[in-house]
């Protein structure tokens, strides 16, 4: 054979077949450079894997789709090395997550829908110029402008379809706990909140009204003074808000659309986006 | 499947220079080392590299989490470890 390069690492890892990994060491026995390598290899693996452990956070997983700084808060296991300080917890808190009873199941959120509806209008108004007196929060709030992110950059659980229901994506923005991504069809706006959790359904306003949407449990609510719609549901383990200005149902029409956009097992989200956060959340330099 | 390889027990007599690779890494590098080369890493060795060596997942999982063919995480795994190990050398 010739050099046996990432055979190497495969055998290492124990994924070549018996008869592979014979190749594979009679190769190295024979070959001093594969020897050399073998040895590089096996040095920087099990330097990763002996990185010490850190303590885990309970919360790791709505920070870690947000992007947050992760606060440690208990030990919660031992087997995960740490990769840096945040890294590490998010790491950790994965395989609990997977693996657990569900002792450490996701946050249950009380979602703010005046708040979300107001964000909404508020972020509209700032990225699109007043479009309409609809449009207009009764209060102030701050617009979900900042930081402003590529859609393509989301983590995966944040991937966000061009296109929803006529819709045609705007932006994507990181908002508290989770993304808010804009989308536009004419002069009506439309929001898509999304954060990990449950919802407590008990904490929502009387006045909305419980509906099944594609399978999922909803809630659907219509902001009063502000001219907005919104409906609430859950999705595998997120939490989804969207709130639309378009009079009719449009918040309906994209909430059906978006959980089969988002078909990706739960366990492969969390997954890609501990190895995103690497990323995202590791300092620079 | 075979289990990992037993690394003591593959390399009898230690590394090309005599010594044990692995003592001389461990007394070369603090954590913050190891943590400093992997985020030097280009993104893709290092998602390979973290989800093998921290997470833990086979081949086959990372595979299908990111989408892409066993070969191609087999080989950005490896040379994930290789500028790892060159990062990491005095």
């Amino acid at each position: 054979m010739n050099h046996a390069d990432d055979l190497l690492s495969a055998l290492l890892d124990g994924q070549l077949t018996p008869a592979e990994a014979t190749e594979v060491r009679a190769h190295v026995d024979a070959c001093a450079e594969c020897a050399a390598e073998l040895d590089e290899v096996r040095a920087a693996r099990r330097a990763v894997r002996e990185l010490p452990a850190v303590e885990v956070p309970a919360t790791f997983l709505t920070e870690l789709l947000a992007g947050d700084t992760v606060v440690p808060l208990g030990r919660r296991t031992a087997r995960v090395p740490a990769v840096a300080n945040i890294g590490a917890a998010v790491v950790a808190g994965l395989v609990i997550l997977v693996f657990s009873s569900g002792s450490l199941g996701p946050a249950q959120l009380r979602p703010e829908v005046r708040g979300a509806v107001a964000r909404h209008a508020s972020t509209v108004s700032a990225l699109l110029g007043s479009t309409g007196e609809h449009l207009a929060p009764e209060t102030e709030v701050v617009p979900t402008t900042m930081p402003q992110r590529d859609a393509s950059s989301l983590p995966a659980p944040y991937a966000a379809p061009a296109r929803l229901a006529g819709y045609d994506l705007v932006d994507a923005y990181r908002s508290p706990g989770g993304v808010h991504v804009l989308y536009q069809r004419g002069d009506y706006g439309l929001s898509v909140f999304e954060l990990p959790g449950s919802v407590d359904w008990g904490a929502l306003p009387d006045d909305g009204s419980s509906m099944s949407l594609a399978g999922h449990r909803a809630w659907r609510w219509e902001a009063s003074p502000v001219d907005g719609r919104l409906v609430v549901f859950e999705d595998d383990g997120m939490v989804v808000i969207v709130v639309g200005d378009e009079p009719g149902d449009a918040v309906l029409d994209v909430a059906a659309e978006l959980p089969s956009a988002r078909a990706v097992p739960m366990t492969a989200r969390v997954r890609r986006a501990v190895a995103r956060s690497l990323e995202l959340l590791s300092p620079t330099g | 499947m075979p289990l990992p390889e037993d690394a003591d027990r593959f390399v009898a007599g230690g590394g090309p220079d005599g010594g044990d690779p692995d003592a001389a890494l461990a007394a070369t590098t603090l954590p913050q080392d190891i943590q400093a080369a992997l985020r030097r890493l280009p993104e893709d060795f290092r998602v390979a590299v973290v989800l093998c060596d921290v997470v833990g997942l086979q081949y086959d999982e990372i595979a299908s989490d990111l989408g892409v063919p066993i070969g191609t995480v087999r080989s950005r795994i490896h040379r994930g470890r290789a500028l790892l190990r060159k990062s990491l050398t005095p």
